[in-house]
């Protein structure tokens, strides 16, 4: 019955992790993709913005991999293995607190109400938010 | 599964360099039109590298190599603050 229990709840935590690691790639390449779009003139827009967006989809992905590290927590079997997921788990949380601050900060400058867009290309539209960026490009 | 992850944080990795040297490029050839855009443009390229990290922590690295994953994660996110703090502070 335990053994049972530790294979199903350690296939799950394998599972999660891969959705997390996927909006991480997905993230990468969309990112990507918008980053050429801009830099060739098709859909400009500032880096700042691109910065943003991939941020969003790290912090998306980051929850995933915390929700696979609490899993495992429930099935370590070793010290070692304890001691891993406790730095993986300290530094996913670390850093999932440094970027959903940034993204805070990021929507607390940007207070039009068109920025709720979810690739975050709405941001940049306020006065107050060109005036922040200064003198940069596709502004 | 690990081959593929890896294989994701090296596409990353790749993607931040072509980032870094359009950036580099740009800034050297139009200094005056593109002040700014430098730090911003490094600031995009950590965040593809911050990915690349994050995807190479997935893989379970050993543990001699997860404090070396751990480093280089937490460095790039204080260079990444310290970019955008400059870039308040100058604008």
């Amino acid at each position: 019955m335990e053994e049972t229990l530790r294979d199903i709840v350690g296939n799950v935590a394998l599972v999660v992790e891969a959705i997390g690691a996927l909006i991480i790639a997905v993230g990468v390449l969309s990112s990507f993709a918008a980053y050429v779009g801009s830099e060739l003139h098709i859909r400009p827009r500032s880096y700042e913005s691109l910065r943003l967006g991939l941020g969003r989809f790290l912090a998306l992905g980051l929850e995933f991999q915390l929700a696979a590290d609490i899993l495992s927590t429930a099935v370590s079997p070793s010290w070692e293995e304890i001691g891993k997921l406790g730095a993986i788990a300290g530094i996913r949380t670390v850093l999932n607190y440094f970027l959903a601050q940034d993204l805070t900060r990021a929507q607390g400058e940007a207070s039009s109400p068109g920025d709720d867009h979810p690739d975050g290309s709405g941001g940049g539209t306020s006065p107050m938010m060109a005036a922040l960026r200064g003198p940069r490009r596709n502004q | 599964m690990k081959e593929a992850v890896a294989l994701g944080a090296q596409v990353a990795i790749g993607m931040a360099a072509l980032v870094a040297v359009i950036a580099v490029v740009r800034a050297a050839l139009a200094p005056r039109e593109t002040a700014g855009a430098l730090g911003a443009g490094l600031g995009l390229t950590l965040e593809f590298l911050l990915a690349a990290g994050l995807l190479r922590l997935a893989t379970r690295p050993s543990l001699a190599h997860l404090g070396m994953a751990a480093f280089i994660i937490v460095l790039r996110k204080v260079i990444s603050m310290g970019l955008r703090y400059a870039q308040t502070a100058a604008g």
